[in-house]
């Protein structure tokens, strides 16, 4: 949840920063803009995390008094955002049809607990917005696609995203589709170098240079540390400030352990 | 973990295995008492925080992560599971040693 979160955070200070400095002329009620609106839920997503935190405290400071006999009531594990989601579901709608659409859509597949509209929202989104740029943030979400929906519409999913004209979101769907044979095909194979070729091409395609660095830190991850790469030597100080190198031990079978107390 | 990385420090000690840490705590007396309480008993790189050098170039994302590398520092084994990881290790060992006796 805290991922949908950030995402949905993210989205509405994108959608704020885009938004025009103009003020607001009360006299001509004219149709509020969709930065407007994003802003109106945004308000109304702070309002649901205040409320909540405000109920734990009242909750926890409850339940630090004599027991009363009475029924606690009982505490929620996050914010009730039924009502951002209704508010999103009707903004989708009201501007269907245009892009302004996308980061309403978005925001209920984030936050929607009911798979239908999720899935319903993803449907819109790739049947008329398949190539507004917004659409890239599906991307992140490929990846929980599987859990959050099922294994076959997380495919068709990204198989729709590769038509689109937008080039991020083309690599979105490029990275998804090639992920798994970076990360496992046999080093030497065909697969992996055809994973490989496509990925460093998206690499130059793309716009979002977020998405490129994680693209080539697959490879990287894969071709510098991946089963079958000899390791880097490290060059570093032990616990009582010696100098010493992982190359020390070499000759040695080394079981390297990444710890910590915490 | 750490019951099982003593004991098997304490199995490898005359054979060619070295179990290295590369410690992650944002102090070094974190990681001290961690030992000293723990009778820890191998040698550690101070990374100095999960956002540290060392665990920045080797990408790790996790915590922990073991890798596994041979003789010639050829990697075996990458992964979160300790033993799973402790298996490698001991084949390896076994294949050096055996050739050894061998000899």
């Amino acid at each position: 949840m805290r991922i949908a979160l950030v995402l949905a955070g993210s989205l509405l200070l994108g959608s704020v920063a885009a938004q025009e400095t103009a003020t607001p002329k009360p006299q001509e009620p004219a149709k509020a803009s969709a930065a407007e609106c994003m802003q109106q839920i945004q308000d109304l997503q702070q309002k649901a995390i205040t409320d909540w935190r405000a109920d734990r405290k009242q909750a926890a400071e409850a339940a630090k008094g004599p027991a009363t006999g009475k029924p606690v009531k009982a505490m929620r594990m996050r914010p009730d955002f039924g009502p951002v989601t209704k508010m999103a579901t009707r903004f989708a709608k009201q501007f269907a049809g245009s892009d302004d659409a996308v980061p309403f859509l978005m925001m209920v597949v984030q936050m929607s607990p009911d798979k239908t509209a999720q899935k319903a929202s993803i449907e819109e989104m790739l049947k008329s917005h398949i190539d507004s740029p917004e659409l890239a943030q599906m991307g992140g979400m490929l990846e929980y696609l599987p859990r959050m929906i099922d294994e076959d519409f997380a495919k068709s999913t990204t198989k729709r995203m590769l038509s689109s004209k937008n080039a991020d979101v083309r690599g979105w769907a490029l990275y998804a589709t090639h992920k798994p044979a970076i990360e496992k095909a046999d080093r030497e194979g065909e697969d992996y170098a055809a994973a490989k070729k496509a990925l460093l091409a998206a690499c130059e395609d793309v716009e979002d240079q977020r998405l490129a660095k994680q693209m080539r830190g697959a490879i990287d991850l894969r071709e510098k540390y991946g089963i079958g790469c000899v390791a880097p030597d490290i060059a570093g100080i032990d616990l009582d400030g010696v100098e010493f190198k992982l190359s020390d031990y070499k000759g040695k079978v080394i079981f390297l352990d990444f710890w910590g107390d915490w | 973990m750490y019951p099982h990385e003593r004991s098997l420090v304490e199995e490898m000690k005359d054979k060619p295995f070295a179990l290295i840490g590369v410690n992650s705590d944002q102090t070094i007396e974190r990681a001290k008492k961690a030992i000293a309480d723990n009778n820890l008993n191998w040698r550690s790189f101070q990374n100095k925080g999960n956002d540290g050098e060392i665990s920045k170039d080797w990408a790790v994302q996790g915590w922990p992560t073991v890798v596994i590398l041979d003789r010639e520092m050829k990697i075996h084994y990458r992964g979160h599971d300790g033993e799973a990881a402790t298996k490698v290790a001991e084949a390896l060992v076994a294949k050096m040693t055996g050739g050894q006796e061998k000899k």
